[in-house]
């Protein structure tokens, strides 16, 4: 408990910060123009804007993105034994948007440790 | 060093034990033949054919000049075929043959980057995940080498760029090695399967750009360049021989093909259907083949899509990927490999959006070079295509995460080896179905995997060896499907390559030969016509037919049964005789006082001024004749048109029949489809509706046709409004409103009426039809629909609209008792009228409303006129005009109403009136011997059926019938589905069944013409892609017909007499390169399919015919030796310098 209270203690500007743009994004959504531009090509962009947010200001790395593929690929291998086939590939979309993010932040990591310091 | 080699030894010695598993598929003789799988059986035979460009098996002739690739890729088979004399053990040892080098292929490469002792189990794992998987599985159901070889290539040429760029090999040694290795594993020469490779390799040459950047080592990005360059150049000209010839065939040709599978909106079209399974989950579980959702038939599919044990399965080796990917202290320990696995993790997302086709996510980057990316439209089904590029990837990512998960947590030496073995055991078993399942048996009984019928075999060897050296036409009958021009056979071969073409040299002319005089052939088959049936034969020239009593068509209903009309009849005439029967084969020999030489002098002609949809009838008609039929409009013919008229001794010209669409005029009165109205005439932006229909209709002032379309299109939107008006709440101003939109229909109306006055005679018959049933659906949309109006509004509305449909049906006729014609006469003279009817004759005929007394001669002045044809009653049903009953029907009861004949292929109306009196779930449908059952429901399909309205009124049902083809029976059938024991009674009146398809009309003049004295002519043919016709004191000029499906590339090349010995060989044949063709102007097609010219040369000399792509195929085999022995050269030199070294 003490931990959570700790980290919401600690980065409660950057929560503030991310609940107000899902709030924002949710929001403009319903609006013309903005509902095609947050729903093009697919209608995950504003998880994804999110979760790019969510990336930059908590300076996740890529085992954080990774594990949360991992639990969400978990989900997905249940809907799949249960035949629940379209809710499990949209959640399999959303993994394959963590598998980008997390590789492009493995890259990154791997270039830093080959740079000479 | 024997360590090292004992222990590749035994690595290889798996992979190629594992590659035996071949030889549980084919047993007891079976053999691999049909569907696309492309095999032959004699595939040394077909290289051949290969070679020459042009195989005389197909019809008339077919250019596989595009084919070239496959003599690399097929000729594994060929050899272990010749090797081993027989088919069914050469194709097992070539399927273990692909298995291993597949398998081998991916060993290298997981070798070069693990090449430690300890990582035997990665190097085995991916060579055998790369070799059983299911993206290959779904390939080898139809053996598909060029999938195979392309396949194998991928790990190798991976390999090479990616030494190159690590500058581990020369630019020029890497750019050999590339060459080669695409030399031997070409994908069959077939561009559009590169889409795996060309993900993988432009993702690495991106990465290894990028490395470059960020080290900012310009020389590195420089060398890249030079690399890819290098690569390009050097395999273009090892492979020369497929590239050249594939060039030359696509060239120009690219928007044709497009708009054959109809532009990029179909592509499109298909590539959404064909990827709708394809979703990255599917994917990362090395899934998502489309085959496996939609055939219902599919052997194995359903287990792995239902089993709850192989989802979780399927599942394990994508979350061991992550899982590694999560522990960083895993992966750190690799650095060495690092930079290939995460270059490989790259290959497999990028792979995934291009395999993903239109799909979302990434839909849109497919669609985006679909559209603006020239020749990207070759890569239209997208998985198939680029599906490799993810194989390759994930299996490798696969089977390194499995070891390096394994290599960590297991320390014990045998507990590694047994973790190891099970993980390779548990691939081979989760891919079970390649030991255990008949995944060749894709429809059953269909199937790639079959045991040739001894008869079969035999009727092949014996057409084979009587006639080894003769150009022999055999005609295939029965005719294919209609549908999909298949070859089907109940013992379960299925294919669109005639199965005689896989097994004899002869030319074997089936019904895939889409050209009108063939077409009239079969049609003269299936319609009892003997007369036209064998006139074709002999104008054609087919020698053979050859008779199939074992098909199966692919409905699975239809077989040799419902054509025995046609070798109980036909067959039987004295001109035609048994010359062979073995089992359910005969083959019969035509007898023909005259046979159609491949080459002749065409003395006369008939000149026709035809449409090509006409033509087809006009062959019915006119196949006594010999001469060759010459028709005017054509781009080819247009040059030779006046030229052709001295030596024309016929001419022909046909009517065009007017209100002939009598379904499309049944499609609008039976119309159910009604706008959706988005802004009644109350709304404020409604004046802004009315401005944008007044400048539509503004805009087709000009074009009647158009503007009436519109009037009619809108003043049924008005009709829309008005019952939109009365569905909602009815307010103060409806009766208002409704009173305006009605006058505003009216307003169409007229206006489209006015406009019908503008039209031409022809067009104007035409439109007075459609107008009229436009308004026959509105007065019944106004009484099923508009009922709600009120009456003071409806009743003038709707007497209107009767008043109107009385305007129009003066002068209307009834299509189904009269055809009307409008008939140009180019010239004053003597013609003779020929009516070709399905239906029974015309009674009586007028020409401008006068009666015909003679048709086979009358004097017809120039100009237009107007032909009518009157027929009898007719009815199908009943040998009165017309059927009246009163039906009454318990559960399981059925009346019938049987055909009086056997129906062609044609259209028919069914029509009567009815009033159910009792009881409800009436059904009337339509049944014939061979409808199809569906695979899926289990539920047999008519052409035909519906549930009658139970409401105690009279209503009418008309409906157009085409039978199955080859259908021998049919009925109309009432029963019920009430189940309860209460009858149900219906009463039928006017029931009548009524051939509708027009007749064709043709007029046809003959002239007289003086017959000059024609050169005598000596053909041989060398080989099917040159021929030599030697020619004998001709005086002027004459037609040359060559009786080869005719193309551009055949030429003319006018040579000196006796120069046939050297001309036509090896290397002189290149001289006819340096010699002028006869001009393409003077080259042209008769018969619409033959190619003909003319020629103007007198004196005695040869003509030397030939395919212009064998000559440009036998450069470009130049230009790929001279290419290859330079990379030999090279190669050497490599190897000696580095021995010195």
């Amino acid at each position: 408990m003490n931990k959570i209270s700790n980290f919401v203690t600690k980065n409660i500007a950057k929560i503030i910060v991310l609940l107000s743009a899902t709030i924002f994004l949710e929001f403009m959504e319903k609006f013309p123009y903005m509902n095609i531009l947050l729903s093009f090509p697919y209608r995950w962009n504003s998880f994804l804007l999110i979760s790019l947010l969510a990336i930059l200001l908590f300076k996740l790395n890529e085992r954080h993105t990774f594990k949360v593929a991992l639990f969400l690929l978990g989900i997905s291998v249940v809907l799949s034994v249960f035949g629940k086939e379209t809710v499990a590939q949209s959640v399999g979309k959303i993994v394959y948007y963590l598998l980008w993010f997390g590789s492009i932040q493995m890259i990154i990591a791997f270039v830093r440790l080959k740079k000479p310091s | 060093m024997i360590k090292k080699i004992t222990q590749n030894y035994w690595e290889v010695f798996t992979i190629f034990l594992l590659s035996l598993t071949p030889l549980l598929w084919l047993r007891h003789g079976e053999v691999i033949l049909g569907h696309d799988s492309g095999m032959r059986l004699d595939p040394m035979e077909y290289l051949k054919t290969l070679w020459y460009s042009w195989d005389p098996r197909v019809n008339f002739g077919f250019s596989v000049s595009h084919s070239k690739g496959f003599l690399i890729s097929q000729l594994p088979e060929a050899v272990f075929v010749k090797l081993t004399g027989s088919v069914s053990l050469g194709q097992t040892m070539s399927f273990v043959f692909w298995f291993f080098v597949i398998g081998i292929s991916m060993y290298l490469l997981i070798k070069r980057f693990f090449p430690e002792r300890d990582f035997w189990g990665i190097r085995i794992c991916a060579a055998v995940f790369y070799m059983y998987n299911f993206f290959l599985l779904q390939g080898w159901f139809i053996t598909e080498r060029a999938k195979f070889s392309l396949f194998a290539a991928l790990p190798l040429l991976f390999l090479i760029c990616w030494d190159t760029l690590e500058k581990n090999y020369s630019i020029l040694k890497g750019s050999i090695l590339f060459a080669g290795v695409l030399f031997f594993l070409n994908g069959g020469g077939s561009p559009p399967m590169y889409g795996g490779i060309l993900v993988t390799l432009g993702v690495t040459v991106v990465f290894f750009i990028i490395r470059d950047l960020l080290r900012k080592s310009w020389r590195g990005i420089a060398r890249t360049v030079l690399s890819v360059c290098s690569f390009i150049v050097i395999t273009a000209l090892v492979n020369a021989y497929w590239l050249v010839p594939q060039f030359y065939n696509a060239f120009g040709k690219y928007q044709t093909q497009l708009a054959g599978v109809g532009g990029i909106n179909g592509i499109l079209a298909w590539e959404q259907t064909i990827s709708q399974h394809v979703y990255p989950l599917n994917l990362f579980r090395l899934q998502g083949i489309p085959d496996w959702y939609e055939n219902t038939n599919h052997p194995y599919s359903h287990r792995y899509l239902t089993h709850p044990l192989l989802i979780v399965l399927s599942f394990i080796p994508i979350i061991s990927v992550i899982f590694v990917l999560l522990k960083r202290n895993l992966w750190v320990k690799y650095e060495r490999q690092l930079p290939f696995l995460l270059l490989v993790l790259l290959i497999f997302l990028i792979g995934i959006i291009f395999s993903g086709g239109s799909n979302p996510p990434f839909g849109f980057i497919y669609v985006l070079f679909l559209r603006y990316m020239p020749g990207f439209a070759i890569f239209r089904s997208a998985l198939y295509k680029f599906g490799s590029s993810v194989w390759f990837s994930a299996i490798i990512l696969f089977s390194a995460s499995f070891f390096i998960i394994i290599h960590h947590y297991i320390r014990q030496r045998v507990a590694y080896f047994l973790s190891s073995i099970f993980i390779i055991t548990l691939v081979l078993f989760y891919h079970f179905p390649y030991f255990t399942v008949d995944f060749f048996r894709w429809s059953p009984p269909f199937t790639t995997k079959v045991t040739l019928p001894g008869y079969v075999k035999d009727m092949m060897s014996y057409i084979n060896a009587e006639y080894e050296n003769e150009d022999v036409r055999i005609l295939l009958l029965p005719p294919l499907d209609s549908q999909f021009s298949a070859d089907s056979y109940r013992w379960g071969f299925w294919s669109l390559d005639i199965l005689t073409r896989l097994g004899t040299n002869a030319s074997i002319i089936a019904s895939d030969a889409d050209i009108p005089i063939m077409n009239a052939l079969f049609d003269a088959a299936t319609t009892h016509n003997s007369l036209s049936f064998y006139s074709i034969l002999k104008r054609v020239g087919v020698q053979k037919i050859l008779w199939r009593g074992d098909v199966l068509y692919p409905d699975k209903q239809t077989t040799s049964n419902n054509f025995s009309f046609i070798r109980d009849e036909l067959l039987q005439m004295p001109e035609i005789s048994r010359e062979k029967e073995i089992g359910d084969w005969t083959l019969y020999n035509v007898e023909s006082a005259s046979p159609q030489a491949p080459v002749r002098i065409e003395p006369i002609l008939i000149k026709a001024s035809v449409d090509v949809s006409k033509l087809e009838s006009l062959y019915k008609m006119m196949g006594s004749t010999s001469s060759s039929m010459f028709l005017t409009g054509l781009p080819q013919n247009v040059n030779l048109e006046k030229d052709i008229t001295p030596i024309a001794d016929t001419e022909v010209v046909s009517a065009i029949c007017l209100l002939c669409n009598l379904e499309e005029l049944l499609k609008i009165e039976n119309s159910k489809d009604i706008q959706y109205i988005r802004l009644l005439p109350d709304s404020p932006f409604y004046p802004y509706i009315l401005f944008k229909e007044r400048s539509l209709l503004r805009s087709y002032n000009s074009i009647p046709p158009l503007r009436i379309d519109a009037n009619l299109g809108l003043a049924m939107k008005r009709l829309a409004e008005i019952r939109d008006l009365y569905k909602r709440d009815i307010k103060d101003n409806t009766v208002y409103l409704t009173q305006q939109t009605i006058t505003r229909f009216k307003k169409h109306v007229e206006d489209a009426i006015a406009e019908s006055h503008m039209l031409s005679d022809i067009d104007r018959n035409i439109y007075r039809a459609r107008i009229r049933a436009n308004l026959k659906f509105y007065t019944k949309y106004l009484s099923e629909e508009i009922a709600v109006a009120p009456k003071e509004m409806a009743i003038p509305l709707y007497e209107y609209l009767e008043n109107k449909m009385e305007l129009f049906s003066e002068g209307a006729i009834d299509i189904l008792d009269e055809a009307q014609y409008f008939l140009t006469i180019p010239t004053d003279g003597t013609y003779k009228l020929l009516v070709l009817s399905d239906r029974i004759k015309p009674s009586t005929i007028f020409l401008d409303n006068n009666e015909l007394t003679n048709p086979d001669s009358e004097y017809i002045t120039q100009g237009g006129h107007k032909l009518t044809l009157r027929f009898a009653a007719e009815n199908l049903l009943s040998t009165t005009s017309s059927v009246s009953a009163d039906i009454n029907l318990l559960y399981g009861e059925q009346k019938r109403f049987r055909l009086s004949q056997t129906l062609y292929q044609s259209q028919y109306i069914l029509q009567f009136d009815y009033m159910i009196k009792g009881g409800n779930n009436i059904y009337v449908s339509y049944h014939q011997d061979n409808d199809v059952i569906d695979d899926a429901t289990g539920n047999v399909k008519r052409v035909f059926s519906m549930r009658l309205v139970d409401d105690g009124k009279w209503h009418t049902v008309r409906t157009i019938i085409r039978p199955n083809f080859g259908a021998k029976t049919g009925e109309v059938i009432f029963f019920t589905a009430n189940t309860t024991d209460n009858k149900s009674q219906v009463v039928i009146s006017n029931m009548k069944f009524q051939n509708i398809r027009p007749p064709e009309v043709f007029a046809i003049k003959k002239n007289e013409v003086s017959l000059s004295r024609q050169p005598e002519i000596v053909y041989k043919k060398i080989t099917p892609s040159v021929r030599i016709v030697s020619i004998a004191d001709a005086r002027e000029y004459f037609l040359l017909s060559f009786s080869e499906t005719y193309d551009k590339d055949w030429e003319a090349f006018i040579v000196p007499f006796g120069s046939e010995k050297t001309l036509t060989k090896f290397p002189w044949i290149f001289s006819l390169l340096s010699l002028k063709s006869v001009d393409e102007k003077e080259h042209f097609i008769l018969d619409e399919y033959k190619n003909a010219w003319r020629i103007d040369k007198a004196g005695t000399y040869d003509i030397v015919l030939i395919y212009r792509p064998y000559l440009i195929f036998l450069i470009s085999v130049g230009m790929s030796l001279v290419a290859i022995s330079l990379s030999f050269v090279l190669l050497a030199t490599f190897c000696r310098r580095k021995g010195d070294e």
